[in-house]
């Protein structure tokens, strides 16, 4: 199964405990509001989108889980297309 | 996720950056010459424009000349108004109706080329005063209410510095954050909203040198703003917040939002991206950082200046 973990040539800039990361190529700076930010950090090794998911529904435990599965597999999708993120063999 | 900036960005002080594009090829002729941090700015075909400009660029120092290898910026004149063209417009493919609209748009080009020349300056979309002895710098969008309180600030004796685009180096020789007038005159919206004060419709109207419905353009007078060139250390940062009704608050303000109020307002071509958010992290973190909340100007400036106007005005 695919797996997921951070782009390693992305910058990464945590302030108090909010992150601003740079993509390298196009210089975009992204500012990670706090889900997104758990992914990320969740991403410091590699992950599934399906362990992922698992993980965010544990702690959220009363949240709809349709939609944090939705949420999680979306967040992934956006990060990946903006090169924040990589697949892994 | 939010997307709040680029570094290297094409255009002005919305966006943009010289980096990549070499000067225009420029034809033979007579040109605007501006001065710049390290040479000076030629635009090519503004000579129509050079009333509008010498109204929106106050004393910014311009001269015309006679052509040379080429042009940082191009006006070109078309069937539809006017085009800018050149690495520090933000879209060439843009009609621009009337000279109005084309001198305010070379005038936000003309910042561009400004801080491309200097790699240690940035351009924020801020307003700022000298209240007490620094600059009190005013973050916001569009509509934040960044003129009305410079206005304010100025109508109540402290030195004017910009309403719109402040010019800044993140750390001068002494590593002081330092801001860099460059003239411009301020622009308020019109009507004045109520609330505003009699006093401050008499300052606005007494200063009006070009009007529309909508805005007015306002010559200072000398001692009420500062002049091109004239430099101050920064003594404060603060978020702007305008809201419909309710009293003015000011609050101290989390580092991170601050950070990102900075990088979601810069201008910084010369700047990587990850030293931006690196210096905006040290200027946020090295300078008082505040939150302002109002509805009214004229009291939200009354608020600032209680905190900030302790020493006496240079």
């Amino acid at each position: 199964m695919q797996r997921y973990r951070r782009n390693p040539a992305v910058s990464e800039t945590e302030v108090d405990d909010e992150i601003f990361l740079v993509e390298p190529e196009g210089e975009e700076i992204y500012y990670l509001e706090p889900v997104t930010s758990g992914l990320w950090r969740l991403l410091a090794e590699p992950k599934t989108l399906a362990e992922a998911q698992a993980i965010l529904l544990d702690a959220f435990p009363d949240q709809d889980a349709a939609a944090v599965e939705r949420d999680v597999a979306a967040a992934f999708e956006d990060m990946l297309a903006r090169k924040l993120i990589v697949t892994v063999s | 996720m939010r997307r709040i900036g680029t570094s290297n960005r094409r255009g002005q002080a919305a966006a943009g950056t010289g980096r990549e594009n070499g000067p225009c090829r420029a034809r033979a002729g007579r040109r605007l010459i501006f001065a710049g941090p390290r040479r000076s700015i030629t635009v090519e075909g503004a000579a129509a424009l050079k009333d509008e400009l010498a109204v929106f660029l106050g004393d910014w120092p311009f001269r015309e000349g006679e052509g040379g290898d080429g042009a940082d910026i191009i006006v070109e004149q078309t069937g539809k108004g006017y085009v800018l063209r050149g690495p520090h417009t933000p879209d060439d493919s843009m009609d621009l109706p009337d000279a109005r609209y084309a001198a305010n748009w070379l005038a936000g080009a003309l910042i561009s080329a400004y801080v491309a020349q200097d790699e240690g300056l940035i351009c924020l979309h801020a307003a700022a005063n000298r209240v007490g002895s620094g600059l009190v710098v005013f973050m916001g969008g569009s509509l934040a209410g960044k003129s009305s309180l410079a206005l304010q600030f100025a109508a109540a004796g402290h030195r004017f510095f910009c309403d719109d685009r402040l010019v800044m180096h993140c750390a001068d020789k002494a590593g002081t954050p330092t801001g860099i007038c460059l003239g411009l005159v301020p622009k308020v919206r019109l009507p004045l909203p109520a609330g505003a004060g009699d006093g401050f419709g008499e300052f606005i109207n007494r200063r009006r040198i070009l009007c529309w419905d909508d805005a007015a353009y306002l010559r200072l007078a000398r001692g009420e703003a500062a002049r091109f060139g004239d430099r101050c250390g920064v003594s404060a940062l603060i978020v702007l917040s305008r809201h419909p009704q309710g009293p003015a608050t000011l609050r101290p303000a989390a580092r991170a939002e601050v950070v990102r109020a900075l990088l979601s307002h810069i201008f910084a071509p010369n700047i990587p991206g990850a030293r931006l958010v690196r210096d905006m992290t040290v200027l946020a973190s090295q300078l008082p950082v505040y939150s302002l909340t109002f509805s009214n100007s004229r009291e939200a400036s009354r608020l600032v200046a209680a905190r900030f106007a302790g020493t006496a005005d240079a």
